[in-house]
């Protein structure tokens, strides 16, 4: 028989003394201590209930919305998909020389900005766009790009000169999405930048050509930043 | 033909190999999905987030007692989880207990944040609410009527999420992974990185301060019992 429990010492050893999981002296004191105290074993009981309703608390299902939005966040899945559908719902606008001409320089742009942070487009392989690798080379960019940044001011002017395009297109049809999924959710997901250029390249390159010659200056910014 | 003796006899044996062998599979199953992930393949992620964000959800809601803290919340430790794939390792853990490591950190993390807003808003409601001892009579004696028995249970459920509320964030946590969520010692002891006993004693007192929280009529230990119920 071992000495008889204290109150605190009661309190310790309560809830291993409700699963069972004291040995026979021990589990054989705590009664000891219940029956002598009303105050330890109405708390015993209160805790009993506690851990029922616990158990009883409902699990709540998870809003709709939430694994969407945490998508678009990461791999940009649910994005791309509506992204493809309203480029193709633009349908006839889309094919029209002038946005193919700004399309085209997009994704020149994007190019050049994908470059800068150190991803060789050449040797892009699939493992290049995962968060990791992202990581990484984002890291090796940082040591780099200051050393670059002289070079890339240059590059800075054919953004805008896209930017002017773009908003010449703009200002005389309805808004291309090309703001709808966000550049980093780009980066992530190869299918996103694949994607991109695999539908701009089906069916834009003849006039896309055909318009840049046509455009001496901004052609000779490309030839200058290529060199 | 087949007794209970004889399964036991051969059974055992081949069972215990067979458990061994399927943790090994999951631990092989849990790490290739993971790298999947790593690899760029979305659908992986999606499974991934399909199989566990609940289950964050409810952790999250339960800890902050708030619906759009735990939307908040469980959309920030997925992303939080997202960037930290490649630090997974399966022989150091299963999935799901890593995937709640991170998200409690992140809870923690939100509590210590808000820790001086929780302070200063009550005090702005001390006036109002001197709810320990407002705390209604009603959870100290159940009401058997059926037809009240479902609204006496809402009660219990609301008083019980306020209660959870007060207690100290390492105790909440460790009540909510045991009694809500239902791991395991070991599990909860990897999940929040202490020994074994250090998660026997939170979850101990965690229940014996709701218990009280819930029955203020407990706090005052002397021999005041008999009477009511
Ligand atoms: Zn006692």
């Amino acid at each position: 028989m071992i000495e008889p429990l204290n109150c605190s010492q009661f309190e310790e050893r309560l809830s291993d003394f409700e699963e069972g999981a004291l040995a026979p002296e021990l589990a054989a004191a705590m009664r000891a201590h219940a029956q002598a105290c009303g105050a330890c074993a109405a708390l015993r009981q209160a805790v009993r209930e506690t851990a029922t309703w616990l158990a009883e608390l409902p699990e709540l299902e998870l809003p709709p919305a939430l694994i969407p939005a945490v998508l678009a966040r990461t791999t940009g899945r649910r994005e791309l998909v509506s992204w493809r559908a309203t480029l193709r719902s633009l349908g006839g606008i889309f094919w029209q020389p002038r946005v193919v001409m700004g399309f085209g320089m997009a994704v020149f742009a994007l190019a050049v900005l994908l470059n800068a942070a150190g991803v060789n487009l050449r040797q892009l392989r699939w493992r290049d766009l995962t968060p990791r690798q992202l990581a990484l080379s984002a890291e090796r960019g940082m040591h780099r790009g200051w050393a670059r940044g002289a070079k890339y001011y240059n590059d800075l002017k054919v953004v805008y000169e896209i930017q002017a395009a773009l908003q010449a297109v703009q200002r005389n049809q309805p808004a291309p999405p090309a703001a709808a999924p966000n550049h980093r959710n780009r980066n992530q997901d190869p299918n996103a930048v694949f994607g991109y250029a695999r539908e701009f390249a089906s069916a834009a390159p003849a006039s896309f050509s055909g318009r840049a010659a046509a455009r001496p200056r901004a052609n000779f910014a490309i030839e200058s930043d290529l060199s | 033909m087949l007794r209970p003796a004889s399964l036991d006899g051969n059974g055992r044996p081949a069972l215990a190999d067979w458990t061994e062998a399927s943790r090994e599979a999951l631990k092989a199953d849990e790490q290739h999905l993971v790298d999947r992930c790593l690899a760029g393949d979305a659908a992986a992620w999606e499974a991934i987030l399909h199989q566990h964000a609940r289950r964050i959800y409810n952790l999250c809601y339960r800890f902050t007692g708030r619906v759009e803290d735990a939307q908040d919340l469980s959309q920030e430790a997925s992303l939080r989880i997202y960037r930290n794939l490649a630090s997974f390792r399966a022989n150091e853990g299963s999935l799901g207990t890593w995937i709640l490591s991170l998200t409690r950190n992140l809870l923690i993390d939100h509590y210590r944040r808000h820790k001086y807003d929780r302070l200063t808003d009550s005090l702005d409601s001390a006036p109002a609410g001197a709810d320990q001892s407002e705390r209604p009579p009603e959870l100290a004696s159940r009401e058997t009527r059926p037809q009240e028995a479902g609204l006496w249970r809402r009660e219990v459920r609301e008083q019980l999420g306020l209660a959870l509320q007060r207690l100290s964030p390492e105790l909440r946590e460790a009540v909510i992974l045991r009694d809500l969520q239902d791991l395991d010692y070991k599990e909860i002891a990897a999940v929040l990185r202490v020994p074994e006993g250090t998660v026997k004693s939170r979850i101990n007192r965690g229940r014996i301060e709701l218990a009280r929280l819930l029955r203020p009529n407990l706090r005052g230990q002397a021999a005041e019992r008999g009477g009511g119920q």
